[in-house]
């Protein structure tokens, strides 16, 4: 052992003798605890990026011509810009077309995906929205619509625009020496800025890295600018709202860090007004290929609440009777039903039939069966409909997993029932989307 | 470790740390017979892992934080591992290397030079070690701490064993510059 090994070997054991952190298993239990809550919630993060992911599989087929069907110049700042048709409509994500199987079985599968988000791939069309040629960059892009998850949270709430995805768009940008695809989201409205986005970089290991912001930008805007880390500025006029900027990047393939990056973003109006800034953000949604300002991960706020809502003005006649009888809508476990059964305890069976039909035929047919529902807590919103909180055992899920589940039941022609969306919602679990009520 | 560790470390950690086994009880972390309770393994583990992420790290909090976030990355795989304590290992020296590289972009988007102090002290060998890349920290924390032999210092780092030599040496001749 050299003098230097045993200064070093001095020097560490004093460090680490100076430390005296017990173990705090109260605390590790909670971690557990909120982890398992936080994946279970994950659930509609899950089901949101099932649309935004998935089409990235179908990117191809969406590519479908190499050329729009319709140009329109509409260039900005010297590049040119070709936009497809317009009066195109945007394919819509659909929930429960996305092959994807048992939304369980991506949470479960995927979880060590992007430090723990889940990963489930979607199957969809995009649609051409516009070709824009910036010097030797060729950037297509494809857009869809995308309809939020209903199982966001609770039915009497309704979450922020920012939480969840309306569209998705797929940036496809070649140079001579690369290729890559970069994603974005699209949101009803931003949640603290004007303009906002996700960057991506390509061309890393071919040693020619390029970033490619995906911007939204608002209505009014005329032009959005990016500025790159270098100080290269890049603008374009946007496309129904999306802007796709790219500049030079400086990333070691060796280095993770190099690849994470926050770029200024600022939008202006046709008379070179600034309608003001906002960023374009790199993070563990973007390296899993998932963009996105505000996901639901990010922000409590998209969880909803988790308790029951105060009590409405009017009241059952009989509170106690009400909730006897609401009460034995829960408790039973689902082998123990049969379908009759269950769709005697429904406000609206439209097509509940079939849904339960495909229940048991998933991948998660001994779960479904194995489990059961108990009621915890109500409170009436009104004479004739009440918020109930109960929570759903799954066989090999631990017991907080779904331990605060909020739905709702209705009177009907004097029998509370149970509401069809609060069953659809559940049902999700499974990966089953439950037919729309025409 | 256990393969390399002087085994009074273990011994002294154990010594003054406190189990509460209230605390154990009422747990509803898994039981598998073939294995000790993660309870138990995690009472055992808790302060050597938590050295080894405060050596590279310098911050007691931090490496309380990222080693409770290691077990809970355990817990979710407790009985499909079958060397529990390497893969803890692994776990912590990412959630590192996951930390450092956080610390790197929080330096490049702020003014101050705040961010990242580590609270080691002014010893000379301790300074020489924290400045050294964080990779080639670990090595040596790996290494000349927790006695980890080539193979398994790799399999922490995610590289190849080769790469293991090549880190300590350069990081030794950084120390070499430092510490005459």
């Amino acid at each position: 052992m050299s003098e230097l090994d045993d200064r070093i070997r001095r020097s560490l054991a004093r460090q680490a003798g100076s430390l005296r952190e017990p173990p705090d298993l109260d605390g590790l239990t909670d971690r557990i605890t909120r982890r398992d809550r936080r994946r279970i919630r994950g659930l509609s993060v899950a089901l949101v990026l099932a649309l935004v992911a998935g089409p990235a599989l179908w990117f191809v087929t969406g590519r479908g011509d190499d050329e729009p069907s319709a140009d329109v110049a509409s260039g900005a700042a010297g590049d040119r810009v070709t936009v497809d048709d317009p009066s195109t409509p945007l394919p819509t994500v659909v929930l429960g077309e996305s092959g994807s199987g048992s939304m369980l079985a991506s949470i479960e599968s995927s979880v060590e995906v992007a430090g723990g988000l889940p990963y489930p791939w979607f199957t969809g069309p995009l649609a051409k929205a516009f070709v824009r040629n910036v010097d030797d960059t060729t950037i297509r892009v494809y857009r869809a619509a995308v309809d939020p998850p209903s199982a966001a949270g609770p039915p009497w709430w309704e979450p922020p625009p920012e939480c969840f995805p309306t569209g998705y768009v797929q940036a496809d940008v070649s140079t001579g020496d690369v290729v890559g695809i970069v994603s974005g989201a699209l949101y009803a409205e931003l949640p603290d800025a004007p303009v906002g986005g996700s960057i991506g970089a390509i061309g890393v290991a071919e040693g020619s890295p390029l970033w490619v912001v995906v911007a939204q930008a608002p209505a009014e805007a005329a032009v959005v600018r990016a500025t790159f880390p270098d100080g290269h500025v890049d603008e374009m006029e946007p496309i129904d709202g999306v802007a796709v900027l790219v500049g030079p990047a400086s990333i070691d393939p060796e280095d993770p860090a190099d690849y994470e990056a926050n770029v200024p973003l600022e939008a202006f109006d046709a008379d070179g007004g600034s309608l003001g800034g906002g960023t374009a953000r790199s993070d563990a949604y973007f390296l899993a290929g998932l963009p996105g300002p505000s996901l639901p991960a990010q922000n409590p706020q998209c969880f909803g609440p988790q308790e029951l809502p105060p009590p409405g003005e009017e009241q059952p006649a009989d509170p106690a009777a009400a909730r006897a009888e609401i009460e034995q809508l829960f408790g039973v476990r689902y082998a123990d039903m049969t379908d009759d059964d269950r769709l005697a305890r429904l406000d609206d069976t439209t097509g509940m039939r079939e849904v339960y039909e495909q229940l048991v035929n998933t991948s998660f047919r001994e779960q479904v069966l194995g489990s059961r529902t108990v009621f915890h807590d109500l409170v009436f919103l009104s004479a004739t409909r009440a918020a109930v909180w109960y929570e759903t055992e799954i066989p090999g899920y631990p017991p907080q997993a779904f331990d605060r589940q909020f739905g709702e039941v209705v009177l009907v022609e004097g029998s509370w029932k149970l509401a069809r969306e609060s069953v659809c919602r559940d049902v999700q679990l499974a990966g089953i989307t439950c037919p729309t009520v025409p | 470790m256990q393969e390399g560790r002087p085994p009074e470390r273990l011994r002294d950690v154990r010594d003054v740390v406190p189990l509460e086994e209230a605390a154990v009880e009422s747990t509803p972390l898994p039981v598998d017979s073939s294995k000790p309770t993660f309870a138990d393994f995690y009472r055992a583990t808790f302060p050597e892992m938590t050295r080894l992420a405060f050596l590279p790290t310098g911050s007691a909090e931090t490496s309380r934080d990222l080693v409770q976030d290691s077990f809970v990355r355990l817990h979710d795989k407790w009985h499909g591992v079958a060397e529990p304590r390497a893969y803890l290992r692994r776990t912590v020296v990412n959630a590192c290397h996951a930390h450092h590289r956080r610390l790197r972009v929080q330096r490049r988007h702020t003014s101050t030079s705040q961010v990242g102090i580590v609270d080691l002290g002014a010893e000379e060998m301790t300074d020489a070690i924290a400045a050294l890349p964080y990779r080639q920290r670990a090595a040596i924390v790996l290494r000349f701490w927790h006695g980890s032999s080539e193979a398994e210092i790799a399999s922490a780092l995610g590289c190849r064993p080769g790469t293991v030599g090549s880190l300590i040496h350069r990081a030794l001749a950084e120390l070499r510059k430092v510490m005459p």
